[in-house]
């Protein structure tokens, strides 16, 4: 007779375990993707897949211990995670409590250069038509400064705002001289650069003004994509960011860059731009649907699959230049990456959930209107206002406690849109009302045929299968998110 | 293609229309208490009845298994969220 029972009859013993909520769906053909409440995701082979669900995956798996780990379930020997779950979901809706931190005041419209897919900008010379004046600014900023949020950024916007900076001005000293003690106050001035001089930089430098700058890669796509007269944009950008660093310090600058039709092929020379310029990473933003890109066709050009190909090529190239000893990252994986990796969030609007309109953005807008985000205030430039939330003359509870922007929040929120919430990206994704009310005419959006949802799903799926397959970028891609 | 209500609910089905709604627009037609039937109303280049059928089973079944796995979680799941938000002041108290 056997003195030991044999393996089999031991781990039915030691099978016993309890499924803690999660989603799936297939990964490929042969493989499952898991995820739970606080972002964790695991790949399981089809079997294992069903051996889990099953309650038949024995602690002899070398998955088991990865599964438990994440807290897909407990058993006798760890129920941790009844424990830490609790924890990180709140650590992960913290941000919520701040409400909203970024106030975007769009000082003026008017622009020098004449960029075909931008959305907003008039080339005028109509400075009481199209700039922001001292009444408006200041009503906007008592409201600024009801927001519950303990950190307020004031982002100058435009058109170009250095067109208007006597307003900016008055902005930073009135901002200044009312702020409650208790909030953390700082400024960011959104431009091309092309008007900077030593006088503008010493004001941002007095007051801690950041830079945040447009380049779009090398000189002929930048020139290209930024007509102005002189056709020197790009010229006059290089020679803006030195100045500004110059005067501010080098980590006061940063840069964006719009992707267009002529990016597309030359993701790698716009990448060698960024390096050239001394820039950490880049962002390789997809190209925005609304407003005059929509009428300009510009955003119709290129689908969401060749702008797939570019970032997909781009993370390639990046990951390439980490192995060579060039660190660098790009900030739209990092932005998912935080999400898949960490509890937090750096509540980047399009990919937040509930929608960051309002509660985490409201943008001032030179006429004295109010919108839920920027995205919102372009579509109103092609006269479709119903992402505005009211006027500055409004009382603050009237603007960010109304019925329509609850709507909106309430009726978007991922976890219980159809799709989305059955969705096992869920946790990595936003609810983007905006881009679905502009592509699709309806706020929630009809996710199974949105460019946003396919767009979305292929990257979180790119960003796992290269962390899958490497170790190398696993912890790469950690290192961006630390 | 012919369903059988007391293997998948109508709600299952329903989703299951949603999520394939990509490829193909699915119309429900009861025939009685137990049965139901998808008509098809538009079916999108590069598939067929037969493909689409074999994967709106597939997809029957993954949507069967994700409401097994809903309903099994439910009590931890609203546990789990009650103790996460217990110590926060996302909700008011209006005791
Ligand atoms: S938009 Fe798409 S990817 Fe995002 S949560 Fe919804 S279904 Fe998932």
């Amino acid at each position: 007779m056997a003195k030991f029972l044999n393996k089999e009859e031991f781990y039915k013993d030691n099978q016993k375990y309890s499924l803690l909520p999660f989603k799936f769906s297939d990964f490929d053909k042969d493989t499952k993707i898991l995820s739970n409440m606080i972002g964790e995701f695991q790949l399981l082979p089809n079997s294992t897949f069903e051996d889990f669900v099953n309650n038949n995956l024995t602690n002899d798996n070398s998955l088991y211990s990865d599964l438990r780990d994440k807290h897909f379930f407990t058993d006798t020997n760890t129920s941790v995670a009844l424990d830490l779950l609790p924890i990180k979901i709140r650590t992960k809706y913290q941000m919520l409590s701040n409400f909203t931190a970024l106030h975007i005041f769009v000082v003026s419209l008017r622009c020098e250069h004449s960029c075909p897919y931008c959305q907003v900008s008039r080339q005028s010379q109509d400075k009481n038509t199209f700039d922001m004046d001292e009444d408006k600014a200041e009503k906007a900023l008592n409201l600024v400064f009801q927001s519950p949020s303990e950190n307020i950024k004031i982002e100058f916007q435009g058109g170009e705002p250095l067109l208007n900076f006597e307003i900016v001005k008055f902005i930073v000293l009135k901002a200044i001289e009312i702020k409650p003690n208790e909030k953390n106050l700082s400024f960011v001035i959104a431009t091309n650069l092309a008007l900077i001089n030593n006088e503008i930089l010493e004001f941002c430098s007095k007051y801690n003004i950041l830079i945040s700058t447009s380049l779009d890669g090398p000189k002929d796509i930048h020139n290209k994509n930024r007509p102005r007269k002189g056709n020197n944009s790009y010229e006059k950008t290089i020679e803006g960011i030195n100045l500004s660093r110059a005067y501010l310090g080098f980590d006061s600058v940063s840069a964006l860059m719009t992707t267009t039709y002529d990016s597309l092929p030359r993701v790698e020379e716009i990448i060698d731009e960024y390096i050239k310029n001394k820039f950490s990473g880049i962002f390789l933003r997809p190209l925005s649907p609304h407003g005059f890109a929509i009428k300009t066709k510009s955003y119709s050009k290129y689908r969401f699959n060749e702008w797939l190909d570019f970032y997909k090529k781009g993370l390639d190239y990046i990951i390439n230049l980490n192995k060579n000893g060039i660190e660098f990252f790009e900030h739209f994986s990092q932005v998912i990456l935080k999400k898949m990796l960490t509890s937090d969030s750096d509540g980047y609007v399009d990919l937040m959930n509930p929608s960051g309109l309002g509660i985490a953005v409201a943008v001032y807008n030179y006429d004295g209107k109010i919108y839920a985000s920027d995205e919102g205030r372009m579509l109103a430039e092609t006269g479709d206002d119903y992402f505005c939330l009211g006027s500055v003359e409004d009382e603050y509870s009237d603007i960010f406690t109304s019925e329509k922007l609850l709507n909106v929040l309430d009726t978007t929120f991922t976890k219980s849109a159809p799709l989305c919430a059955d969705c096992v990206y869920e946790e990595y994704c936003g609810a983007d009302p905006v881009f679905h009310y502009a592509t699709q005419k309806d706020i929630v959006g009809h996710k199974p045929t949105s460019e946003f949802c396919n767009r979305n799903i292929e990257v979180f799926k790119y960003l796992i299968k290269l962390m899958n397959e490497s170790k190398y970028v696993e912890n790469l891609f950690r290192s961006w998110v630390r | 293609m012919v369903i059988d209500l007391s293997v998948y609910s109508k709600e299952v089905v329903v989703s299951v229309l949603h999520r394939l709604s990509y490829i193909f627009t699915g119309k429900l037609v009861s025939k009685d208490k137990q049965i139901a039937e998808i008509e098809f109303v538009k079916i999108e280049n590069g598939y067929d009845k037969e493909n689409l059928e074999e994967l709106i089973v597939k997809e029957l079944n993954d949507q069967i298994l994700r409401e097994r796995i809903s309903q099994e979680t439910e009590s931890v799941r609203n546990l789990i969220l009650a103790h996460a938000f217990s110590r926060t002041n996302f909700i008011k108290d209006n005791g």
